[in-house]
Parts: C-alpha cells; sequence; structure tokens
C-alpha cells in the first residue's frame, strides 16, 4: 500500500524549545490511525505543519507522493488534505446547508445537491438543514464540522480531537461515524484524541508522540501495554 | 387578466424586499415630474455618492474589508473625467464614453495591483484600513501639488456629456432632469451587479471569509483572489461614480479624492447598513439629502448635528436603519 502521507525528519522549534524533533511519520493510504501524547508532545503542532498553517524549519512532508513542504494552506487542502479543528469552526451565522455548500470548496461538484443529502444523511442532519449553524449544541457542531470536511472531498481527514466535549453516547457514535466514513467513502483519517475508549472502539493503529517525535507504534492493546507509554502517561519518563 | 391586473398580482406575491426595490425603482423613475432642475440636480449627485457608497458596502458588508480608499477611486474616476475631455484619448469618440471605460478599467486594475501586494502578503485589517487611507491623502496631495495635470485648486472644468452614436446624433446632456436618469441607472445597474456578485457561490465564499478567513482557507479557498477581486469590483464602481460626477458638476478638484470624503463614505455605510447592498444606497442618499436640508437651515452646525445622528444610530440600530427594518419585517439577506 502506497503512502498517502510521509513526513521526514520534520523539525520545528518555538523560541528554542523544540515543538517536532526530526518526526518521522507515514501514513498508509485507506486506514484510520490514531495519534495520542500527553500535552504538549506536539500532536497539534504535527497537524499545523502538514497543513501549511506553520512552516517547518526542516524535513520533508510527502502528500501522495508530492512534496507538499511550504505550500499554501489553501493549496495543501486542493490537494486533499482537509482537517476538523478541535474547537468546531463552523460558520455560525449560516445554515446547515450553506456552511456543507461552501465547504464543497472552490470547485463544487456537478451532483452537489445529490451529495449535500447523502453527506447530511451521513451526519444525521437531514432535518435540520435550514437552522443556523450557531444554534446547534457543541456534539452537533462538531457532526456538521466532520460532514463540512467530507463535502469538501478529502482523500485524507485530519481531526483534531473530534469528541473533545462529547458525552460518552456522542463520543462512541462519532467513533461509529468515523468508521463508517472510512469505510463508504474510503478517505485515510488520522485522528488525535485523549478519550482512549474512543481509540479502542475504532481499533486501529495508534502512534504515540512524546517531545516531538515518534515513542511507539501499533495496535491499542500493544500500546497500553508499553511500558514506555505508561511513563510518560504517569510522568515519571 | 389584464395586464394590470396581473401586474398587481405579481407585486403582491412578491417578497418584501423586492417590493422596497420596486417601490424604490418606481420613485427613482417618476421623481425628475415633480423636482425642479436644481432639486434634479441634487438628487443625480446623491444617486452618485450612493453609489459610491454601495462599493463600499460590497467590500466592507459582504467580505468584512473596511477601506478608506474608495474616495481615492472615486477621485480617480473623476479626474479621468475631466482629462478625457481636456485630451481628447481617442479622437472621434465621445470623450465620456472613453472615460466611462478607462475609469474602471484604471481603477481595477489599481485596485488589482494592491490587492496582489496586500491580501497575498495577509496585510492585517487594520492595516489594509490605514494603507488605503494613505492612498486616499496621496491621491489628494498630488491633485492639489501637481497642478500641470491635476489642475491644483483651481480644478479642472469640463463639460456636461452627450449621449452620442457617431453620426447619427449627438445629444449634450445639458438638462439636468435627463441627466438625472443617466445616474439612477448607474446606481440601478450597480446595484444589480453587486446583487448578481453576492448572491452568487462567490457571494457565499466571500460571506465565508468575512465570518471565518482561516477556516475558508483550509476548505480550499484562495481568500486572497476572491478579496482581491472584490476589491476590483468596488474600485470599478466607484471609478463609474466618480466620472458621472464629474460631468454632473462640470468641475474636478481635490476634495473629490481626498480624506474627508473617504471618512464620509464608510458613515454613509455605517448608518444605512453594511450588511446590506440597499444599506449603503440608502445611507448614502439619506446622509446627503439630510445634509443638504440642513446646511441650508442651521450653516454651519449641521455636520455637528449629522454628528450626533451618526452617534445615535451606531448606538440604536447596530445594523444601521435599513439592517434594522430588514431585522424588523423579515427580509432577510434578499437585499
Amino acid at each position: 500500500m502506497s503512502a498517502i502521507l510521509r513526513t521526514v525528519d520534520l523539525v520545528k522549534e518555538f523560541d528554542g524549545v523544540v515543538a517536532t524533533d526530526h518526526l518521522n511519520y507515514e501514513m498508509p493510504e485507506g486506514e484510520i490511525q490514531c495519534i495520542i501524547g500527553p500535552n504538549g508532545a506536539g500532536k497539534t503542532t504535527f497537524f499545523n505543519l502538514i497543513t501549511g498553517v506553520l512552516t517547518p524549519d526542516s524535513g520533508q512532508i510527502y502528500f501522495d507522493g508530492d512534496d507538499v513542504t511550504g505550500e499554501d494552506i489553501h493549496e495543501i487542502a486542493q490537494r486533499g488534505m482537509v482537517r476538523k479543528y478541535q474547537t468546531p469552526s463552523v460558520y455560525d451565522e449560516m445554515s446547515v446547508r450553506r456552511n456543507i455548500h461552501i465547504a464543497f470548496g472552490e470547485d463544487k461538484p456537478a451532483d452537489a445537491e445529490a451529495r449535500l443529502t447523502e453527506i447530511l444523511d451521513l451526519i444525521e442532519l437531514r432535518d435540520r438543514v435550514d437552522e443556523q449553524a450557531g444554534t446547534l449544541d457543541h456534539g452537533t457542531k462538531q457532526w456538521l464540522e466532520i460532514g463540512m470536511v467530507l463535502a469538501n472531498g478529502p482523500r485524507l481527514v485530519l481531526l483534531d480531537e473530534p469528541t473533545a466535549g462529547m458525552t460518552t453516547d456522542e463520543t462512541m457514535r462519532t467513533a461509529d461515524l468515523i468508521t463508517s466514513i472510512n469505510e463508504q467513502e474510503e478517505t485515510s483519517i488520522i485522528a488525535i484524541e485523549h478519550d482512549i475508549e474512543f481509540v479502542r472502539r475504532l481499533s486501529s493503529p495508534v502512534t504515540v508522540l512524546h517531545q516531538g517525535s515518534v515513542l511507539a507504534q501499533g495496535p491499542v492493546e500493544e500500546i497500553e501495554e508499553n511500558e514506555e507509554v505508561q511513563n510518560v502517561y504517569l510522568g515519571s519518563g | 387578466m389584464s395586464y394590470i391586473d396581473r401586474t398587481k398580482v405579481a407585486f403582491g406575491d412578491a417578497s418584501g424586499s423586492t417590493k422596497v426595490i420596486l417601490t424604490g425603482a418606481v420613485i427613482g423613475f417618476l421623481l425628475p415630474a415633480v423636482l425642479s432642475p436644481y432639486f434634479a440636480f441634487l438628487a443625480a449627485q446623491y444617486y452618485l455618492f450612493a453609489l459610491l457608497a454601495l462599493s463600499l458596502g460590497l467590500l466592507w458588508g459582504y467580505v468584512g474589508i473596511l477601506s478608506f480608499g474608495q474616495a481615492a477611486f472615486f477621485g480617480l474616476g473623476a479626474y479621468i473625467m475631466a482629462w478625457s475631455f481636456q485630451y481628447m484619448f481617442v479622437p472621434g469618440i465621445n470623450p465620456a464614453y472613453v472615460a466611462l471605460v478607462l475609469a474602471p478599467l484604471v481603477n481595477g486594475a489599481i485596485a488589482g495591483v494592491l490587492g496582489l501586494f496586500l491580501f497575498y502578503s495577509d496585510v492585517k485589517d487594520v492595516y489594509f484600513v490605514i494603507i488605503t487611507l494613505a492612498l486616499s491623502v496621496i491621491l489628494e496631495q498630488l491633485a492639489v501639488s501637481v497642478t500641470s495635470i491635476f489642475g491644483g485648486f483651481n480644478g479642472i472644468y469640463l463639460p456636461r456629456m452627450a449621449v452620442s452614436i457617431p453620426g447619427v446624433f449627438n445629444y449634450q446632456l445639458s438638462n439636468d432632469r435627463l441627466f438625472y436618469y443617466v445616474t439612477l441607472l448607474a446606481l440601478v445597474g450597480g446595484y444589480l451587479v453587486c446583487r448578481r456578485i453576492v448572491r452568487s457561490d462567490f457571494g457565499e465564499t466571500l460571506l465565508a471569509i468575512k465570518e471565518n478567513e482561516a477556516r475558508t482557507k483550509s476548505l480550499g479557498y484562495n481568500t486572497a483572489r476572491y478579496k482581491t477581486l472584490v476589491f476590483m469590483v468596488a474600485g470599478a464602481l466607484a471609478g463609474v461614480a466618480g466620472a458621472l460626477y464629474a460631468t454632473l458638476a462640470q468641475f474636478v478638484s481635490p476634495p473629490v479624492t481626498g480624506f474627508v470624503l473617504s471618512t464620509e463614505v464608510v458613515i454613509w455605510v455605517a448608518v444605512g447598513g453594511r450588511g446590506l447592498l440597499l444599506g449603503a444606497i440608502t445611507g448614502g442618499i439619506l446622509i446627503n439629502a439630510a445634509s443638504t436640508v440642513l446646511s441650508s437651515l442651521v450653516a454651519d452646525r449641521y455636520i455637528l448635528i449629522l454628528g450626533l445622528i451618526f452617534i445615535a444610530v451606531v448606538v440604536a440600530f447596530r445594523k444601521g436603519v435599513v439592517g434594522y427594518v430588514a431585522d424588523r419585517y423579515d427580509w432577510g439577506e434578499k437585499l
């Protein structure tokens, strides 16, 4: 299987603090992977680097084999790497329908209406298309945003703590939604997540980041048994 | 059903905003019948200022770009009209036509270059305000000091434009009631262009940029390109308004491009309601009409009174007068 995303020796410092330290990461196309790690491990910085929000000090980023290091945010987005932010950033002043419509991007699909319905069904918001996004509750906004990410026609979806602020029930439903998106739409998905229940539910390979580089990689069960990982999370590492 | 009945029914079925627009257009069309030529002249002036306000309304209301440079584009349009009569750039062709083509083109090009520098380098909104303000001030200074080109404070005189078809007819619009219709046409045309823009997918993207530019970028939109394009359209509109203003007033001097006008436009739009195209237009017409009335009643103190009105309106109706009415009667984004 070819790699949809690959980083080579990625380095990023902020005023002498190393946020990303020679990070080598590879993501096979079509998979779901989770990234976990304690606070300050460099998870969000990693997303910022690969989406072009930040430019790495050194190292390369390859998307689907192309070197995209230093490209603009919108250029990388147009290649099909789409990100869902940690806090929901839907357009509060617009309707659900309009949010999705904008998320189709500059080249709207020819069957936009049909696709809109399809996405609304997936995120279970079909009856609420005309509601203003700002009036939706937190969990529903997160779902709408996942819908927007889908509408953008992604090849690789980056989810930054998709279940932050959700109830246990919502978290589990979100995990199932992500699984069905991965299966139905054949998109590759990387999720940053704190909630170990969520990671278990996805039963996907896990990468542990620590101090800006990869500490461990493997299936959830293995990672949970890993002594180094336990040390990091207990703070003695 | 007779034609009149059908029209009545169609009007009854139209949405609130369409009624307002149609009523406005009909009043605008019939107004010269009751106006003295002097008032027709004034009304024509207000329409051109309203077109200028509209150009800012499009920028500020739909993309969130506050430009203090619209007066510079207006002024440049006015000078282009004056130069066109002075130098006859294209011999044999109606100089007003030449100016009405050149003004939007030149302004659009300048706005495009500025946009390329400012938007593509992600200049912060505050700096954009300052830079556009500087643009107005610089142009005004040039107009004052470069007398050989701009005529300095003495300005440039030019005739009223004519409508013509070469070899067929040539009719000078020295009658203010006739020229009134030219300005009404320009305003309605400008409004229809803007309305078309804000209702398209392009306009939807503009609103998205206004609400959250970073998010819109991350959805793959080249937001700098959108902002530059709108800035170009706004510059072109202000240029047409300025060009017509020059031949209406038959005189151009530095104040048409400067700091004071730049600031005034922002006030017109804020009072009228920046979220709606009609708000900008209404603000432009109302405040200019109010200025005329007040200045004849209380002389110089009218500026103070206008200032107070501005503060009162901005405090009482945050979305402007038209914004308030539109919310109240639920016209939504249809204006």
